[in-house]
């Protein structure tokens, strides 16, 4: 709710000046009460990191001064020192909320701690996929019966990391090429299907905080992906690496169906299934673009297929209907995703296209023009939406 | 919910101690032998300071083994048969595809990569840890001496690195 608001109800005499100093009162009160709100979870999540990675680093350390059976015994305890009284706090007796999810996201990292500490005793690759999975499968369900977001964000960068690992250790055992668009190509089916999930996780009240989270790693990594597909340049490298007459290998191609097939499910339950509300999104009919774009690629990469303009227009279709989303479902969010992506993607097609043409001084000198004037529209017509989308941004 | 957080709890505690019980199945119940090995020295700001091992028994040229292409796919496990001598150190005799008999010695491996009619094979017995700021070290007096490795393997063929050792028999890490 906005001030401007109260003003207009005011003059409209929807409500009385005494009413609205009331209202002012208690608009300033809630700010008041949200911001400190936030601040207490931000300063209690940096703590909670900062003793987290200290706890990382003390095991990369290998301090020998002290027994390894101690030293786990010290870890797993400061992880349970954590993780009980965090529950106290948050859900027991629901005084600290804030603090109490802090200590049980310190667990979340302690834990991790603990088994990389057990593994560095017995001498097992700290880069090995299991460890970072056995981490991950610890903590994926405190995160759905938390839904907090700091843990979501810790699983889904393990999820990550222990996709790079798994790939990059299978990619290792292959004699000659393992092309880089197999390993790309594999992040944008997974990241479709993290994106079409964590739209399902809106349709839970319960969860609805972390939806965001996860679609906005996932959609970052996806375009991101997208983005490298955009460029010439990576074609031209990709066509050289199939010169060497390259076939996928069987358990990389099971590998690529099998993603396909979870994020062609997850798209379809997202956006097929009946949920709670009835909505019109473009989401899924844009993602499923994506997914038969990337796969197309990844099992039919020949080196004539246009593939280049391919992905600069689904780019650029993807951007233009995330703005027309954002506007017509009054988002700033999405809007300021496509306009932030078509910014970059700008910036990429100039210097593609100009760097060798103009003088390197005229080069900047036009672009640094063209960007501000971007910047002074962009700023103005941010204005202009959040008065007009008001309380739903 | 407060079950559902007890039985998390519980879950931790079982992927924390599965993994110790594992290794130290492996340590209990194995037999130690010494492994030849040549390392290189990385340095990792989270995973510390480690000393990555290189072993006679990682390399084999296939015409010596068991093994056939067909026998064998990266990633896929084989077995290391290992004739143990008077000063316990294990000298690898031949590859196979399969378990061998009951009365064969030896250490269960995966197939890292098969060129030019060699296949590389690891045991997880690759990375030694050792304290941070002692990399560097350790790496110079490995330059000038030979250094063994001492090595559980199990009944299953699963091995645990226990030690790094010099010619004499003393640890280079105390």
């Amino acid at each position: 709710m906005h001030n401007s608001m109260i003003r207009r109800w005011i003059q409209k005499g929807l409500i009385t000046p005494e009413q609205a100093t009331l209202l002012q009162k208690e608009l300033n009160q809630y700010r008041s009460d949200r911001s400190s709100r936030q601040i207490v979870s931000v300063l209690s999540t940096i703590g909670a990191l900062l003793l987290g990675i200290a706890s990382i680093l003390f095991v990369a350390a290998n301090w020998q001064a002290l027994p390894d059976w101690t030293k786990i015994l010290i870890f797993l305890g400061v992880t349970y020192i954590s993780y009980f009284p965090g529950i106290y706090l948050c859900y027991e007796k629901a005084s600290f909320p804030r603090t109490g999810l802090a200590l049980i996201f310190l667990s979340c990292l302690t834990m991790g701690a603990s088994l990389f500490l057990a593994a560095q005793i017995y001498h097992v690759q700290a880069n090995h996929h299991i460890l970072v999975l056995l981490w991950l499968a610890g903590i994926v369900p405190l995160m759905f019966l938390t839904a907090s977001r700091a843990i979501a964000c810790l699983c889904l960068w393990l999820f990550y990391i222990w996709m790079e690992l798994f790939i990059v250790q299978i990619a290792e055992t292959r004699t000659g090429a393992f092309p880089g668009q197999i390993i790309m190509s594999l992040h944008v089916f997974v990241s479709i299907g993290l994106f079409a999930f964590g739209s399902l996780l809106k349709r839970s009240t319960r969860l609805l905080s972390i939806s965001p989270i996860i679609r906005f790693f996932s959609s970052l990594c996806a375009m991101g992906i997208l983005f490298i597909f955009t460029f010439g340049d990576f074609f031209k490298a990709v066509s050289s690496e199939y010169k060497y007459a390259y076939t996928i290998p069987a358990d990389i191609r099971a590998m690529i169906y099998t993603s396909i097939i979870f994020a062609g499910m997850l798209l379809f339950a997202s956006g097929l299934l009946p949920g709670k509300q009835k909505r019109t999104s473009v989401e899924e009919p844009l993602l499923l673009l994506i997914l038969s774009a990337v796969t197309l690629f990844a099992v039919h990469p020949v080196d004539r297929f246009p593939y280049e303009y391919v992905f600069n227009a689904v780019f650029v279709i993807t951007l233009l209907f995330s703005v027309i989303n954002g506007y017509r479902n009054a988002n700033m969010g999405w809007i300021a995703f496509g306009i932030f992506w078509l910014t970059v993607y700008l910036i990429a097609r100039y210097c593609d296209m100009f760097w060798n043409l103009l003088p390197r001084s005229l080069f900047f000198a036009v672009g640094g023009i063209l960007l501000l004037f971007w910047g002074i529209m962009l700023e103005h017509r941010r204005k202009q939406l959040r008065q007009q989308f008001g309380t739903k941004t | 919910m407060r079950a559902s957080f007890i039985a998390i709890a519980v879950w931790w505690a079982c992927i924390v101690t599965g993994l110790i019980g594992f290794k130290e199945f492996t340590v209990q119940t194995g037999t130690e032998v010494i492994l030849e090995t040549r390392i290189i020295d990385p340095r990792d700001l989270f995973r510390g300071d480690y000393v990555i091992l290189s072993y006679d028994i990682s390399r084999f040229n296939m015409s010596d083994t068991f093994l056939d292409n067909d026998s064998i796919a990266p990633g896929g496990s084989v077995y290391v048969s290992l004739r143990i001598d008077g000063n316990g150190h294990a000298h690898p005799q031949n590859v196979y595809p399969e378990k061998p008999s009951v009365d064969v010695f030896f250490i269960k491996g995966k197939v890292h990569a098969v060129n030019n009619g060699f296949i590389n094979i690891v045991y997880g017995i690759e990375s030694y840890f050792v304290p941070e700021g002692k990399g560097r070290e350790i790496e110079q007096k490995l330059r000038e001496e030979n250094i063994n490795v001492r090595v559980t393997i199990d009944r299953f063929g699963n091995a645990v690195l226990t030690g790094l050792e010099d010619n004499s028999g003393n640890p280079v890490i105390q």
